[in-house]
């Protein structure tokens, strides 16, 4: 079965082409009368716009290509920002398309206007159908609408409403019925909480088959103390999220938030085990958010050695210890290097 | 019958005009300040002056160019079309001045008080009750010299502008009497009598109707009357006028919802919504029709002519905003656009475009013909024009990038399920954006202030016309309507039944709205364990309100996995029924801080308030060193107890006497376990308050779930 995007993702391709030969054509048409005119200043700018906007659309087809492989990536069916990319994708290559060709009868129309038996300019093809599309009166039949009213001068025709504006809102109208009769009659559509516990199912299952993955299984149980890459993967993770609290040195300041990492001297405990629980759980009594969220387990375990790694290296201006004295059990011992593994 | 000589005074538009003028480049100034703010934190000045933080500036802001700018452009048009469309002058010139002075009394008053911290903490409605009574007197004193203009007139149909007039000003006095309902605390202090969901609801129904019934309807009033006057062509159709006055101020009133989609709010009343601002698109279109299409015939006229330019874009603007503003009313787009600059480019593109460009337009249009002059420089103005475009461009494609950005960031997570970004990646990634945005206001301004010379200049070059002379026949009692005319015409005669029939036909949405939200409690499923604020807690919320910290702190978690995962558990309707007022914000410039409570510890606020960039490097928030010196308002605790049992917070009865003491133990418990991490503060100072009031947010919740 075709998804949305898809469809989508064909149809902006395929108006690609159209839009290249369009583009083509008006280059071709403006070259042409740049050799034919006299006036070249004004068509050199002309040449330039059009320069503009033919990278333009190469510029859209791009963006096109960009969206395209996200949208093809995306499991999900339905509606998502894709779609909507897509729609923005193709309304535009539309809308250049239109331009280019609109552009292209110009210059020719400029080389062999034709002229009716008045002497008047022939209308557009473009004003022709918008005129048709709002049903104007021609202006010289204006009399024939005329209210009569004069309000300061002002006065009033009633020249019928457009009826794609009255399609229009009758088709709004029916919009509101399907959607509230999807919503909240027939039930067909989810509502907001519904909406979530899918997107949390979904992700759910992604989670367990991530979990299965080797590096990632690490916990508080299996945690132990990495090597030297490792470590320097968690000094980066340190700088980055802990340093606010614990300066990037680890060692706190006089009336720092966090306490000192780098003494004997610890409050939730100072072996690997625990120090990976501080970050995963967090204390939130004592102010240690919880990490879990925003770190994988592997990123965890990695913060946790660096922090058992900076043990003694009494940087200046530490805070005072706080806590209980830990002493070490035993030596731990260091498992292989798992930073390229975990690539 | 004999024709009677009246004048029309031209003294008091001149005034409003001058006014708007002023407050215009008052408010937009005040803007690109607020914007500089966000690019560059220094400019909020809070180490020496809090009343500039952003928090506080932004309000202004707002209110200034909403009620101050467009508010005066309303009155100007009105004053200046009513009296010639109706051949009468203004009925009373003593309540024509006091309306034009109680007005800018109220707007000197508004930044006053909320430059000072005066705030009810609900956006455009900031503005305190005894403010509010005063604006409530004023708007009675228009709407009896206008309604006695009307009555006294000589012209027998009313014209459309005049039905837009009508219809927008016993909508805004419905409006702002409902959601202003507040229980004074003391003199400029008071609670919003909904909490939590009602509250938000109310709020919302105003808000979207404030942008509604005083930035679109009274401006579709001034461009059905000064559009063709400036073209010198008639209005393209008058059923049209018809359909759109009528479906337009029907539907208006129900989209209100649409600013809390995926919100706490029940489900049924964010889908009305969602449709009724899908019905609204054309009803709104077909005022820009009207507008575009009464060019027809003139467009060689709007290629010289800086008012028709000046004209089309605004009716162009206006169609955009229109057909935007829907959009971002399905659901799916809405979850991008909440709470990002999406939002503030789409209203930038209505108040700077459609109010901007239209009042621009009248007013080079009216300054010559008050001055019995002509326009200084057309060419000024052709400049103004395309300085002004190039404004608004610039302002608004940063804020669409910036908002689509930080979106993607938002909800990115990494393939090991966790999330990509930090909120404060976010922030960092959007600042140039800002720095942009503020560029182009800016240069908006600029053209704003080459206005204001070619108006100067004019109006020094011609001599004030103070009345013009004018005159007609008046109505004679026995009027009998012509045999084909439309049935319509009998309303357009009768002022008081169109007053009516307007005020039934907006009160409909507003009352399907509200009522069920109040009154069926499935709505709103309780939930045991929330409890009142203690009143540290209060007391510190109070202090959040003052500062705005709404202003770019939401309190409302929706629910999607990667706000969850950010915030935690998304927001129940329940956890809100104590919030008087509700706080759930528009705008997250910070982070949400629904469940900040127990997310980091005493000592992280405390250095974090006095240095933010010290706990969140690259942090755009301003310091709040004041909160460290300035001393809890403990003599209100009791009145704030007191008025809150009022509105229905479950305080046992006499708790007003002993609420300090609880007040001063959990303080003392906060500065002590501050010492312990070597901070000596004092425990009375309002910082420990806001740390209180943080530090509860969203925990209740939390209780409950460790009880099952």
């Amino acid at each position: 079965m075709l998804e949305l995007n898809t469809v989508l993702l064909i149809i902006a391709v395929v108006l690609l082409l159209p839009l290249y030969m369009t583009g083509q054509t008006l280059l071709l048409a403006a070259k042409d009368q740049l050799n034919n005119s006299k006036n070249k200043s004004d068509l050199n700018k002309g040449l330039g716009v059009l320069l503009l906007l033919m990278f333009f659309s190469q510029q859209v087809s791009a963006q096109a290509t960009d969206a395209a492989a996200p949208a093809a990536a995306a499991t999900t069916t339905g509606f998502d920002i894709y779609t909507w990319l897509l729609i923005l994708v193709i309304v535009v290559e539309v809308f250049l398309i239109g331009l280019f060709s609109r552009l292209t009868s110009n210059f020719f129309r400029a080389a062999y206007t034709p002229v009716n038996e008045a002497g008047v300019a022939e209308k557009s093809w473009f004003s022709q159908v918008w005129d048709k599309m709002n049903r104007f009166k021609p202006l010289e039949e204006e009399g024939s609408v005329d209210t009569g009213h004069n309000y300061d001068g002002i006065r009033e025709l009633d020249n019928i409403t457009p009826p794609w504006f009255t399609a229009g809102f009758l088709l709004t109208i029916l919009f509101a019925i399907v959607y509230l009769w999807r919503y909240h009659v027939s039930e067909s559509a989810p509502l907001q909480v519904q909406e979530y516990e899918m997107e949390i199912a979904r992700a759910e299952i992604e989670d367990a088959a991530r979990l299965s993955s080797q590096a990632n299984k690490v916990d508080e149980n299996s945690v132990v103390m990495l090597g030297p890459s490792d470590i320097e993967q968690g000094k980066k993770i340190f700088g980055e999220k802990c340093a606010p609290c614990h300066m990037a040195h680890g060692g706190s300041m006089t009336g720092g938030v966090g306490p000192n990492l780098t003494d004997d001297y610890w409050i939730n405990g100072g072996s690997l085990k625990e120090i990976f629980t501080t970050i995963k759980y967090g204390r939130p009594d004592k102010g240690m958010i919880s990490w879990k969220d925003q770190l994988s387990p592997m990123q965890m375990a990695q913060a946790a050695s660096f922090v058992k790694s900076i043990k003694g290296s009494n940087p200046p201006g530490a805070k005072e210890p706080q806590g209980d004295l830990y002493v070490e059990e035993t030596t731990t011992a260091t498992a292989p290097d798992t930073v390229n593994v975990n690539k | 019958m004999g024709l009677e000589k009246f004048y029309y005074d031209n003294k008091i538009p001149k005034l409003f005009a001058i006014a708007c003028i002023f407050w215009g480049v008052v408010g937009m100034l005040l803007g690109v300040i607020a914007a500089f703010q966000l690019a560059f934190p220094v400019f909020n000045f809070s180490e020496y002056f809090p009343h500039l933080a952003f928090g506080r500036l932004r309000p202004v802001h707002t209110n200034a160019v909403i009620f101050a700018f467009v508010g005066n452009g309303i009155f100007t048009a009105v004053y200046y079309s009513l009296p010639r469309l109706l051949k009468t002058p203004m009925w009373n010139n003593t309540l024509s001045k006091i309306h034009f002075w109680g007005w800018q009394f109220i707007i000197v008053c508004a930044a006053v008080t909320l430059l000072m911290g005066f705030t009810t903490g609900k956006e455009y409605a900031e503005l305190e009750w005894p403010i509010d009574l005063l604006i409530t007197l004023i708007w009675v004193v228009f709407g009896v010299n206008m309604f006695g203009t009307i009555l006294t007139r000589r012209e027998r149909h009313l014209y459309v502008a005049i039905w837009f007039f009508i219809a927008s000003w016993v909508t805004v006095a419905m409006l702002h009497i409902v959601n202003s309902m507040e229980i004074p605390v003391s003199f400029m202090k008071s609670y919003s009598m909904y909490a939590g969901v009602q509250d938000a609801l109310v709020q919302w129904w105003y808000g979207h109707n404030a942008v509604a019934f005083f930035l679109t309807t009274p401006y579709l009033g001034l461009m059905y009357y000064f559009l063709p006057k400036a073209a010198g062509r008639p209005v393209y159709s008058y059923r049209l006028s018809i359909v759109h006055f009528w479906s337009l101020i029907f539907l208006y009133i129900w989209a209100g919802p649409h600013h809390l989609l995926y919100t706490a709010l029940p489900d049924w009343a964010q889908s009305l919504g969602t449709v009724f601002s899908i019905m609204l698109i054309l009803p709104s279109w077909g005022g820009m029709l009207n507008g575009l299409f009464t060019l027809r015939g003139a467009w060689d006229k709007v290629r010289e002519d800086p008012v028709l330019k000046f004209f089309v874009v605004a009716v162009t603007a206006y169609g955009m905003s229109t057909f935007e503003g829907p959009m971002m009313s399905l659901k799916n787009v809405n979850a991008i656009s909440h709470y990002s600059d999406w939002t503030v480019a789409h209203v930038h593109i209505g108040a700077l475009g459609w109010n901007g460009f239209l009042t621009f337009g009248m007013m080079y249009w009216l300054i010559p013909r008050l001055f019995s002059t002509k326009l200084h420089s057309v060419k000024l103005a052709s400049t103004h024009f395309w300085i002004g475009t190039l404004g608004i461009i610039l302002y608004a494609i940063p804020m669409y990038w910036s908002a689509f950005r930080s979106y993607f960031m938002m909800k990115a997570f990494t393939p090991e399920g966790q999330l990509q970004y930090q909120f404060i990646d976010v922030v960092q990634t959007v600042v140039p954006f800002y720095i942009i945005r503020a560029i182009g206001g800016t240069i908006y301004l600029a053209g704003v202030i080459i206005m204001v010379y070619n108006l100067i200049k004019t109006a020094k070059a011609g001599t004030f016309l103070a009345k013009e002379e004018a005159e007609a026949a008046p109505l004679v009692k026995e009027y009998r309507a012509p045999a084909n005319s439309f049935w319509h015409s009998i309303i357009e005669r009768k002022p008081l039944l169109l007053l009516t029939l307007s005020l039934v036909v907006v009160g409909i949405g507003g009352l399907v709205e509200l009522i069920p939200t109040f009154l069926v409690k499935e709505n709103i499923p309780t939930i045991s364990s929330v409890k009142p604020y203690t009143p540290l807690e209060l007391q510190g919320r109070d202090i959040y309100i003052r500062e705005g910290c709404y202003n770019c702190h939401s309190q409302m978690i929706r629910p999607f996995r990667y706000e969850v995962k950010r915030y935690g558990e998304y927001s129940k309707a329940g956890e809100f029924v104590y919030d008087h007022p509700f706080q759930w914000g528009s705008k997250r410039t910070g982070p949400d801080l629904a469940r900040i409570g127990g997310k980091y510890g005493d000592s992280w606020h405390f250095n974090h308030m006095l240095d933010p960039t010290s706990m969140a490097p690259g942090s755009i928030m301003p310091p709040y060193p004041s909160l460290f010196e300035k001393d809890i308002d403990k003599g209100s605790t009791n009145s704030k107890i007191h008025a809150m049992r009022k509105l229905g917070v479950p305080y046992p009865e006499g708790y007003e006497a002993i609420a300090n003491d609880d007040l001063d133990k959990q303080a003392r418990g906060i500065a002590d376990g501050l010492k312990e991490n070597k901070i000596e503060i004092m425990a009375d100072k309002e910082i420990i308050a806001i740390i209180a009031y943080l530090q509860r947010l969203g925990k209740d919740i939390k209780l409950e779930g460790q009880k099952k």
